[in-house]
């Protein structure tokens, strides 16, 4: 990337950036659907308890299966379980959305995935002269690599595919694209 | 989705987390009796004895379908389109409302989006984000596509919002992802390069 310092956003747009879904509403809607089916089983129960149905109500079966349970190394398990989901069911529920998008330098309200500006580059690196094939291969937010496959002399090849992943998508963002060069013979 | 029910989500799900610890630390300390001391076996005369009468199964099915209804409206609510739908201008005043339609504007930007920048896919949501309004346009970009191009037709789209609300704070973002499809075939030309 070349060295061009980041300009501050001069409008006053708000700066809170694209975030993905909070993983609350994951456990929000694992909840809601227990609680659909906590609704399924009550009903179903009535059914067998008045006779509507047969079988046996499995809230009687549940409290049977409880009766007389001591504090055994499974419910110790049990208990190490819970106390490790309940943990987990915490956290998340805290935890904030990831952010998906990357700001873009320059006064526009931009955001872009990292994924896009990958594609960006692996399109770019792939129009240069003497690349055979270009892809992104590695795609993180701060750092995106691009594979580039040729048969001529990789110095000069890199050169080209350098330049124009410069050209576009150049310092849209702050992420650092490296080029991994792969020689193959002709 | 809206704020207040994200924050209902994060209240519920904290709850519950907390709600499955505590039960799990209860059970650890029934086993190894730190804290407290419990009976040793786990009597259910009481509850059985509820279970057993012969208005609990009504009782249970009632309480457990509204329960099922407030599950589903929960998840139901999740699909809602999030975002404000109108918006109040400054020209309001006693003689009448101006109200500005986010939705279809949003919409349009999209639209517009579409023919000026290399993107497909495009479309529009609200949000308000403090006092302002932001009009969120999400678009897949193009393979061949150039980031000057996407830059430009962003700045165009600000400038034009900010033209059409130019005393009231509604302001457009653009949100850029991946293209949609990375290729049609993993290798449509049979040519293998190792």
């Amino acid at each position: 990337m070349s060295g061009t310092t980041t300009a501050p956003r001069t409008t006053s747009a708000p700066s809170t950036p694209p975030r993905g879904r909070p993983a609350a509403v994951t456990t929000s809607a694992v909840l809601a659907l227990l609680l659909m089916a906590l609704g399924v089983v009550s009903v179903r129960d009535l059914a067998v308890s008045q006779g509507w149905s047969s079988g046996s109500p499995w809230s009687t079966a549940l409290l049977d299966s409880v009766e007389g349970l001591t504090a055994s190394v499974l419910v110790v398990a049990v208990a190490v379980v819970l106390v490790l989901l309940g943990l987990w069911v915490f956290l998340r529920a805290l935890r904030p959305g990831r952010r998906t998008h990357l700001e873009t330098r320059g006064d526009a309200d931009l955001w872009v995935s990292a994924g896009a500006v990958a594609a960006l580059a692996g399109a770019s690196a792939d129009r240069a002269p003497g690349v055979i094939s270009a892809e992104a291969t590695r795609v993180r937010s701060r750092s995106i690599s691009v594979d580039v496959v040729t048969h001529q002399d990789p110095a000069t090849v890199e050169a080209a595919a350098r330049a124009a992943i410069d050209t576009s998508p150049g310092d849209l963002t702050a992420a650092r694209i490296d080029i991994r060069m792969k020689e193959v013979p002709r | 989705m809206t704020r207040r029910l994200l924050a209902v989500d994060r209240v519920v799900s904290a709850l519950v987390g907390l709600g499955l610890l505590a039960l799990g630390l209860y059970l650890l300390d029934w086993r190894f009796g730190v804290v407290g001391s419990y009976a040793d076996e786990v009597r259910t005369d009481v509850p059985a004895d509820v279970a057993a009468s012969a208005w609990w199964p009504w009782a249970f099915a009632v309480a457990g379908v509204l329960l099922g209804l407030l599950g589903l409206y929960w998840l139901l609510a999740h699909l809602r389109r999030p975002g404000p739908g109108t918006r109040r201008l400054s020209g309001s005043d006693q003689t009448g409302r101006l109200e500005a339609d986010l939705r279809s504007v949003a919409d349009t930007l999209a639209n517009r989006l579409e023919s000026t920048a290399p993107v497909s896919g495009a479309r529009g949501t609200t949000r308000t984000v403090g006092a302002r309004t932001l009009l969120e346009i999400r678009a897949s970009v193009e393979r061949s596509a150039d980031a000057h191009e996407l830059v430009a037709a962003t700045e165009a789209l600000e400038a034009e919002v900010a033209a059409a609300f130019p005393t009231d704070q509604v302001t457009c973002r653009v949100v850029i992802d991946a293209p949609r499809r990375r290729r049609l075939a993993r290798n449509p030309s049979g040519v293998r390069v190792s």
